[in-house]
């Protein structure tokens, strides 16, 4: 069988509740009212801020929220801190390789020294042995 | 004895006794010469090696030198060198032509050798070649605390001081393998940055 | 027109603004202005006047508690069209099947239209009540609120390509319906 939409909003327009609806409707509101502490009795409320209010009304959700956080931060002061560590070790390691290269370098200095010093000790001794020849041209020769 | 008299010679007692303790302390740094005279030279050098090896730095080194390991004379007789040095200082110029220094130079050294307590064991002079070495040590008793190595020559100048307990013989013996990849008297010397920390 | 609609706007403003107030009479005022919207959305789903007037009661309870949420009239109207359908598919599922209606909680007769079939209406209305619950309250939203697909789909927060899909498989499932009940009935009477 066809239809219109036409028979449609027909058959779905508005229907009134009848006589004494909203009498019974505010009696229930005025019963809530008096059973527990109505939102419009405490306009003050509002300058908590619709934000505060959601959260006041839900403990459960606030709770979960300050866990997360705490958690969030501990777990952050937690790295943190292995990070310090990380790096005060490593920055251990780097003066420790630094002084060790220094020693090295120092070392090989003082072992060039020595070689010097042996060296002209050496030709100081061996040019002091030649003089003592009686003989110049073998001390010419041999220097 | 009275009173005045017993005061004067506790007071006489105490000064020598600092006295004598001011030498003794005293004795080491007498054994450092003041080479920074020499630094000018370092411009008109063909080749240069300036070696200051003290306190910290030289402290390293021995504690290097002394954990090496090896059953080799040569090692050996390197740590019982070090062991005792206080400072090793060197000033070595090489150049390309003669009479790049002066008299007055040499004498700037010489003039911090004057003190009775410096001996010159050893020199050899040529003068018409314009050369002269010499070797000076200074004494503390039967110890040697310095010694000095002057090496002036028409093409070049060098002094070795070292300050400390040094013994001599073992420092004319020791090998030339020990020397680091860099030898000195056989090679032409490069320009060095000198290591220096001061006591 | 225009001024006609402005009037009323600023009507519907000064009440709710009262009611956030507190003023248990202006609360009154915005029950009376939409109780036969919030009763007709519970009706034609449910398809029970009483049940429907508790629905629609308990909207309106709910509203005076979450009053300081409504930001204007629009909001008011979206807000209402939202909890009354959110309400029905919850009804709807405690209750598994329709319970008989008695004669005297028929529904009003309504104002035929001249052109309008009674006996047709009738049973588009009965016909409304075999369709999936989403399905019902777009047919509801779109035929008795007169909403497009964009509004239908904020209020019953489904995309609109959907909304378009069920309407157009509702009207179909309710001419076969409709179908169904007309062979019946003319067999039962043949």
């Amino acid at each position: 069988m066809h239809f219109s939409e036409d028979d449609l909003r027909e058959a779905l327009k508005r229907k009134d509740p009848g006589e004494g609806f909203t009498q019974r409707t505010m009696a229930r509101v005025n019963q809530a009212k008096s059973e527990t502490k109505p939102v419009l009795a405490r306009p003050e409320k509002k300058s908590n801020g619709a934000f505060l209010g959601w959260w006041t009304h839900r403990p459960a959700w606030a709770m979960a929220v300050v866990a997360v956080l705490l958690l969030a931060f501990g777990i952050a002061g937690y790295q943190y801190s292995e990070y310090r560590h990380a790096e005060e070790m490593r920055m251990a390691r780097v003066k420790q390789q630094q002084l060790q290269q220094e020693a090295e370098r120092a070392r090989d200095q003082a072992i060039m020294a020595l070689e010097i010093a042996r060296a002209k000790m050496n030709h100081v001794l061996r040019h002091a042995q030649l003089q003592a020849e009686p003989n110049d041209k073998i001390r010419r020769e041999r220097l | 004895m009275n009173l005045a008299t017993r005061k004067l010679t506790q007071f006489l007692i105490t000064a020598v006794l600092c006295f004598s303790a001011a030498r003794s302390f005293g004795q080491d740094t007498n054994a450092r010469l003041q080479l920074a005279n020499l630094d000018k030279l370092t411009e008109k050098a063909a080749h240069f090696t300036d070696v200051t090896l003290d306190g910290s730095l030289l402290q390293f080194a021995v504690n290097l030198i002394e954990k090496v390991d090896a059953e080799d004379r040569d090692v050996d007789q390197l740590k019982s060198i070090v062991k005792n040095l206080k400072g090793i200082y060197i000033k070595s110029f090489e150049f390309d032509e003669a009479s790049q220094y002066s008299k007055g130079d040499i004498d700037a050294i010489r003039s911090q050798l004057t003190s009775p307590r410096w001996s010159k064991i050893v020199q050899s002079v040529e003068k018409r070649r314009n050369e002269y070495n010499e070797i000076y040590v200074l004494k503390n008793g039967d110890r040697v605390a310095g010694v000095v190595i002057l090496v002036a020559e028409a093409r070049e100048l060098t002094v070795v001081n070292l300050v400390g307990d040094v013994p001599m013989d073992k420092v004319a013996s020791l090998e030339r393998h020990l020397a680091p990849s860099e030898k000195h008297s056989d090679k032409p010397k490069q320009k060095k940055e000198s290591s220096h920390d001061p006591e | 027109m225009e001024q006609t609609a402005a009037f009323e706007d600023d009507r519907l403003n000064l009440a709710l603004n009262r009611a956030l107030t507190g003023d248990a009479q202006a609360f009154a005022d915005l029950v009376r202005e939409h109780q036969g919207m919030v009763f007709s959305i519970a009706y034609h789903y449910l398809q029970d006047r009483s049940l429907a007037e508790d629905l629609a009661q308990e909207v309106f309870l709910e509203l005076f508690q979450s009053i300081d949420r409504i930001q204007s009239p629009a909001h008011l109207t979206y807000w209402l069209r939202r909890v009354t359908a959110n309400r029905c598919i919850d009804q709807g599922r405690k209750k598994h099947r329709r319970r008989e209606m008695a004669l005297e909680e028929a529904p009003e007769p309504m104002v035929a239209s001249a052109h309008a079939d009674p006996m047709l209406l009738e049973r588009l209305q009965q016909s409304l009540a075999t369709l999936p619950e989403r399905q019902r309250l777009v047919v509801i939203m779109r035929f008795q609120e007169g909403l497009g697909p964009a509004e239908i789909a904020e209020v019953l927060e489904m995309p609109v390509n959907t909304v378009k899909s069920t309407l157009h498989r509702s009207l179909a499932d309710l001419r076969k319906g409709l179908t169904r009940k007309i062979r019946e009935a003319r067999y039962a009477f043949f």
